[in-house]
């Protein structure tokens, strides 16, 4: 058990400007909610050390700006992610039209092995309000989801904190799945400095 | 019209600032001053192709009509595309320095005195346009309540659009700058901006004066107070 290696898990949430996507980390990962109305610039990300399955993982959640001008944050950006989290405003169509356009991208600029069976995890945020204001269905969305190959599909509020926990759940899952599947071709790594101390060598 | 460069473009179209920076600030400052996220959103991608094409075939249509584009966000787009694709972003590379390290002063004045410099030795197309456009977004502050949009936030979105490190890859390093700088010429439009650009003050500069003569006299006794000090320690 000592031996395990630290598992690094590498998260990205993507979506429209002022869908919630710093709103839902922050929530996950400080447990907090601001009102406070405030643009991300450019990208960062925040680190949560996560118990799955009697490991722990550490899992680090980029949170990315939803501007036109930052769309396209480069490669290495979106390099090495093992999940993928898709966010829209549930009482904004537009929001949930343009999933489609941030999976692509993603799927272009990060280009894994196995584009088909890469993690996604759709999110619909702000339940919290009124649902006449309500603009997607669950069933909309849950029918996208499931063309898209039965990506896993949570209703939210980071407002008020319903079902962010469960969501980071599968999503810390689902990453370590894709890790482990990613990494299991790899040898042991080599060793530099030996435990037995080398007695044979020359000591000049 | 779009990519082309801003002083081109404005002598071909015979106007102090491009056809579609007026019509967008117009149909912005009619319909979109309380809504939220107004410049953060962006708009229907369908919407703002069309807008693009449509001023490229030189229809410019009627923006101010929601019947025609109901979308206010892809106005917003519309007109943060236009400015994103100028081969010479309105802030020129050859002043980026100059606004980064203006921003960077100790204190207040300084920073305008600085930045009003700067401001003056735009070219004029770019001065033209970055006035029409700084005095919509101090509109667009002045609803902030309404549309949560303050200066920080437009900065956020403006920062990029205005100004671009010539090393792209410096870009990211320099983000919390260039907003800072793009924050402080919202928060001052009255004051950079005044009605007529003071031509005069910049042409002073470069001409040496008498005046100038005496200035350098004490520069050149405060340098050598300055090296004194600088021995004194030794």
């Amino acid at each position: 058990m000592a031996s395990q290696r630290k598992v690094l898990l590498k998260v990205i949430i993507l979506g429209e400007s002022g869908v919630g996507k710093t709103s839902l980390m922050n929530q996950y990962v400080n447990k907090k909610f601001s009102n406070q109305y405030k643009a991300t610039i450019g990208a960062d990300f925040l680190t949560k050390e996560v118990p799955i399955d009697d490991r722990l993982v550490t899992m680090q959640i980029w949170d990315t700006a939803g501007q036109e001008r930052f769309q396209s944050l480069g490669v290495a950006f979106y390099r090495g992610a093992d999940c993928c989290v898709l966010v829209f405003d549930v009482n904004n169509a537009k929001s949930f039209e343009t999933l489609e356009s941030w999976r692509d991208e993603f799927l272009i600029q990060a280009s894994p092995n196995n584009p088909e069976n890469f993690p996604f995890v759709v999110i619909g945020n702000k339940i919290d309000m009124d649902e006449s204001k309500r603009m997607v269905s669950q069933k909309r969305a849950m029918a996208w989801c499931q063309s898209k190959g039965n990506i896993p599909y949570f209703e939210t509020s980071a407002k008020e904190a319903i079902n962010v926990e469960q969501a980071f759940q599968t999503i810390a899952k689902n990453a370590l799945q894709h890790e482990v599947n990613v990494k299991i071709d790899f040898h042991d790594p080599i060793k530099i400095d030996s435990d037995t101390p080398d007695n044979n060598g020359c000591a000049c | 019209m779009f990519g082309n460069d801003l002083q081109d473009q404005v002598e071909r179209e015979k106007r102090t600032i491009p056809l579609v920076v007026e019509k967008c600030i117009e149909a912005l400052d009619m319909r979109g001053l309380e809504v939220e996220g107004i410049y953060r959103q962006s708009g229907t991608a369908s919407e703002s192709r069309k807008l693009v094409e449509a001023f490229n075939n030189d229809h410019p249509p009627d923006l101010r009509d929601p019947e025609i584009y109901q979308d206010v966000c892809s106005i917003t787009s519309l007109l943060k595309l236009f400015l994103r694709s100028l081969p010479e972003p309105l802030i020129p590379s050859n002043l980026y320095d100059g606004f980064m390290d203006a921003i960077d002063l100790p204190s207040h004045e300084a920073q305008l005195q600085e930045f009003s410099k700067l401001v003056c030795r735009l070219p004029e197309a770019h001065f033209q346009t970055m006035k029409a456009l700084m005095q919509h977004l101090d509109r667009v502050t002045q609803n902030s309540r309404v549309n949560r949009m303050n200066a920080k936030n437009l900065s956020v979105i403006f920062g990029p659009t205005l100004m671009r490190n010539p090393d792209p890859s410096k870009e990211i390093v320099d983000v919390t700058y260039t907003n800072l700088a793009i924050e402080f010429l919202i928060l001052h439009t009255d004051d950079l901006f005044v009605a007529e650009r003071n031509h005069d003050a910049e042409y002073k500069q470069d001409i040496p004066s008498e005046e100038n003569d005496e200035v350098d006299g004490g520069t050149e006794n405060s340098s050598t107070g300055e090296a004194q000090t600088a021995d004194s320690p030794t």
